[in-house]
């Protein structure tokens, strides 16, 4: 293994149950409202929570819905940030 | 008449003692079973991803949580939350093969690819993942998008992965510019590196680890395959490739030109190992070319009708 790897922090996902007390937590974290919800890339209302399939709470915090053609276009997203 | 009455109010009992429990307990079960039906695909696929798509390079893996209560919730920020509704745990693999790979290791390293390549490297390591993980339909979503997005970069990319050059070259490479550079990667750094990337695709050549065995076997092995070769060899092994070169030049190959690589041939350097081989050891890297043949008499002309 080289060296470089050893120096890497692990990052923590976390999977839950889209209820709707942990989504608000999930968005209470990255200071969003709970109201009106789209998703960042399609930019789909999402009426239905069951609909979200992943929060990153990155700047204004990336929605995604259930649709996989956004799901790669959110990682995307955060293969753009440098940091992420 | 007594022994008539007893049991079926016994059954009732245990019955509504059975139903209480149950009823009290159905969030708890509920939640009990939603990890039994994730944690084995988390598990299967970050052992898939370690052992089949990018060993020996996954040192990070992602801590991956599951929460069932809303005080689990961590207090802190995590990277990512990721939802999956009940009943439909099957839903977690397009989300495991899309995350993934971007947090298993590679996260320094990855800014040196500029964003084209950098999208298909993943998109490559998604696509291997999810079909080695037998979600061919998941899989070829991350291959027809990256196609339609940037073709030449997914072609590149997946000719590196396929060639075995992948761990090889360009991750190594990749680590030891960072290293160089102590992190600060400018513009032209990410320039300079992707396209060495694009140019190492185009090099349609096998690669070959030299080891323990005698020069002359690998050499025999090469001219079978009848193609372009890169010879790989540390520390001791060295030896070992400049003589696989020599033989190869003398059966036709040639070395490519520094022009053309733009780094010299052979490049010469050091790895940087850690764990029980921990330490510094030279690494030579060899580019040799078959030569086409230049005399055609042996081509058979058409007949002239």
């Amino acid at each position: 293994m080289i060296e470089l790897e050893k120096t890497e922090e692990e990052v923590q996902i976390i999977i839950a149950r889209p209820e709707k007390e942990k989504i608000e937590v999930a968005l209470e974290k990255t200071g969003m409202s709970k109201q009106d919800l789209h998703c960042s890339i399609c930019d789909k209302p999402i009426t239905d929570i069951k609909q979200i399939r992943a929060i990153f709470p990155y700047h204004s915090a990336l929605i995604c819905c259930d649709n996989i053609e956004c799901l790669i276009a959110c990682r995307n997203k955060l293969l753009a940030e440098s940091n992420v | 008449m007594f022994n008539g009455i007893i049991f079926p109010i016994i059954v009732i009992i245990i019955t509504a003692i059975l139903t209480g429990i149950f009823y009290f307990s159905r969030r708890r079960i509920s939640n009990w079973w939603f990890g039994r039906k994730i944690n084995p695909k988390i598990k299967q696929a970050c052992d898939t991803y370690q052992k089949h798509i990018l060993p020996e390079y996954v040192t990070a893996k992602p801590k991956i949580e599951i929460v069932e209560e809303k005080s689990e919730m961590p207090a802190h920020i995590p990277f990512g939350y990721i939802f999956i509704p009940k009943g439909q745990e099957e839903l977690i693999w397009d989300t495991l093969i899309a995350y993934l790979p971007i947090n298993c290791s590679l996260k320094r390293i990855r800014v040196l690819f500029d964003q084209s390549l950098r999208e298909s490297l993943f998109d490559v390591l998604s696509y291997q993942l999810g079909m080695k993980l037998g979600k061919d339909e998941i899989a070829v979503v991350f291959r027809d998008s990256s196609l339609a997005k940037h073709k030449d970069d997914y072609e590149a990319m997946e000719k590196i992965y396929s060639d075995g050059k992948l761990t090889t070259i360009i991750l190594m490479e990749a680590s030891i510019r960072f290293r160089r550079t102590g992190g600060n990667i400018t513009i032209s750094d990410v320039d300079e590196f992707s396209r060495l990337v694009r140019k190492i695709a185009e090099v349609n050549a096998i690669v070959v680890r030299v080891g323990k065995q005698n020069p002359t076997y690998y050499s025999e092995e090469i001219l079978k395959a009848g193609r372009n070769v890169i010879l790989l060899a540390r520390g001791r092994n060295i030896l070992g490739a400049v003589e696989i070169k020599d033989q190869l030049i003398e059966k036709g190959y040639e070395l490519y030109s520094p022009d053309e690589l733009e780094f010299p041939n052979p490049e010469t350097g050091t790895w940087h190992f850690e764990g029980e081989k921990r330490g510094d050891t030279a690494f030579m890297r060899i580019w040799l070319r078959l030569n086409q043949p230049k005399d055609n008499s042996l081509i058979e002309e058409p007949n002239q009708p």
